[in-house]
């Protein structure tokens, strides 16, 4: 396989497989989270235990229910702040709207709501990213939002501003 | 900051890994050798019972017993040491044996070994007795060098240690070299999976019979 041109990409819709990686990293990074989240509850339980705390409180069902809140967190502090998780920053990627501005927070909230949706059909709102034309998923096109290459070191760099001055090619 | 400070010429060197390692090394060796005589001086210092150290007539200085003691803790070091030395001086032994041999062989033909043996007896006697005592002194102070040569070994070591991790040098080799490591790593990665982008995208849009572009469109801008 040839390798791609990273600065003709820049500032471009990204692809499946890349956007697929970001999405494992991020996986990986949300699993490592929730692990060391749970293994606090463990401790928080049976410290609680020792002490004897009446009402006993279940920390194990209140830690499983917050973990959904935990994922959205992630995904939605992330896009709003810097446009990219941890996993779209290792592979070069960005969330945009088309202003070229990381989405709002009620743009990200939409976003998440789109994987869900985008899950549970069999993964079909991901996979979509492989025939849509403009490589976009169903919470992008949800939550009006693309996915960029960005290979620029800062998060306060446009990536817009990368191809308005590139060859179109 | 003032201006010296901020004049070119204060500009941080240029790291040099062969230097910065022949400066690291040399350094920890100094370092090591400054430790290995302060534990010995304090070892010196420490209450230990007088006569234990003395052997015979000598007063084992305490810098040689670590010495002593750290070669120990190299025994296959010392073994191979041994080895080659008695290779290569066994011809010399072999020759200077067959020498005594034949001296003996004619002391006792020509009855002089006797007269040697009357003259040397007594103080050959009084030698054997120091001679086990050294020994049985020696022996004890085998355990102590050896205690003495875990604790040298062991500060020592501590002192390379600290040593490396405190050498902004290194810190700033190791940094830039696993930066550059990283950084090429993760520019490999990128650009895999950008071409696997594109490779994939085609296949899936020639099954469907769609157009496939050679460069992926840019997002629409606000209208």
């Amino acid at each position: 396989m040839s390798k791609a041109d990273l600065h003709v990409l820049n500032g471009r819709t990204a692809g499946f497989v890349t956007r697929l990686f970001a999405y494992v990293l991020d996986v990986a990074v949300v699993a490592g989270i929730v692990a060391i989240g749970g293994w606090i509850a463990v401790l928080v339980d049976n410290t609680i235990e020792q002490v004897g705390f009446d009402p006993r409180v279940d920390m194990a069902t209140i830690y499983v229910g917050m973990i959904p809140l935990i994922i959205t967190l992630y995904f939605v502090m992330f896009w709003s702040l810097t446009g990219r998780t941890i996993g779209k920053w290792f592979m070069g990627l960005r969330v945009v709207t088309a202003d070229g501005r990381s989405p709002t927070i009620g743009r990200s909230i939409v976003r998440i709501l789109g994987y869900v949706v985008s899950t549970v059909v069999f993964w079909g709102g991901f996979l979509w990213v492989l025939v849509d034309r403009n490589r976009r998923g169903w919470h992008d096109h949800f939550a009006k939002t693309w996915v960029v290459y960005d290979y620029s070191r800062g998060s306060d760099v446009d990536p817009f501003e990368a191809y308005a001055t590139s060859d179109d090619g | 900051m003032s201006d010296t400070e901020s004049s070119p010429q204060d500009a941080p060197p240029q790291v040099n890994l062969h230097q910065t390692i022949v400066r690291l090394v040399a350094g920890a060796i100094g370092e090591g050798v400054d430790r290995l005589m302060k534990v010995a001086s304090d070892f010196d210092a420490a209450d230990v019972e007088p006569e234990a150290v003395l052997i015979g007539p000598i007063n084992a200085d305490p810098r040689l017993m670590a010495l002593l003691g750290w070669a120990s803790e190299f025994p296959e070091f010392v073994r191979r040491v041994s080895d080659s030395t008695a290779r290569m001086t066994y011809p010399f032994v072999r020759a200077t044996g067959a020498a005594l041999d034949t001296g003996r062989h004619l002391a006792q033909i020509t009855g002089l070994s006797q007269i040697v043996d009357a003259a040397v007896g007594p103080f050959a006697a009084a030698w054997a007795d120091e001679r086990e005592r050294l020994a049985a002194v020696g022996t004890a102070e085998y355990g102590r060098g050896r205690v003495l040569a875990a604790r040298v070994f062991e500060q020592s070591v501590d002192g390379i240690v600290g040593i490396l991790s405190e050498s902004e040098e290194l810190g700033e080799l190791v940094r830039e070299q696993t930066l550059g490591v990283t950084g090429a790593a993760v520019q490999e990665i990128r650009q895999t999976g950008a071409a696997a982008d594109g490779l994939t995208e085609g296949i899936f849009r020639r099954l469907l019979g769609r157009d496939h572009e050679k460069l992926p469109p840019k997002p629409a801008p606000k209208s």
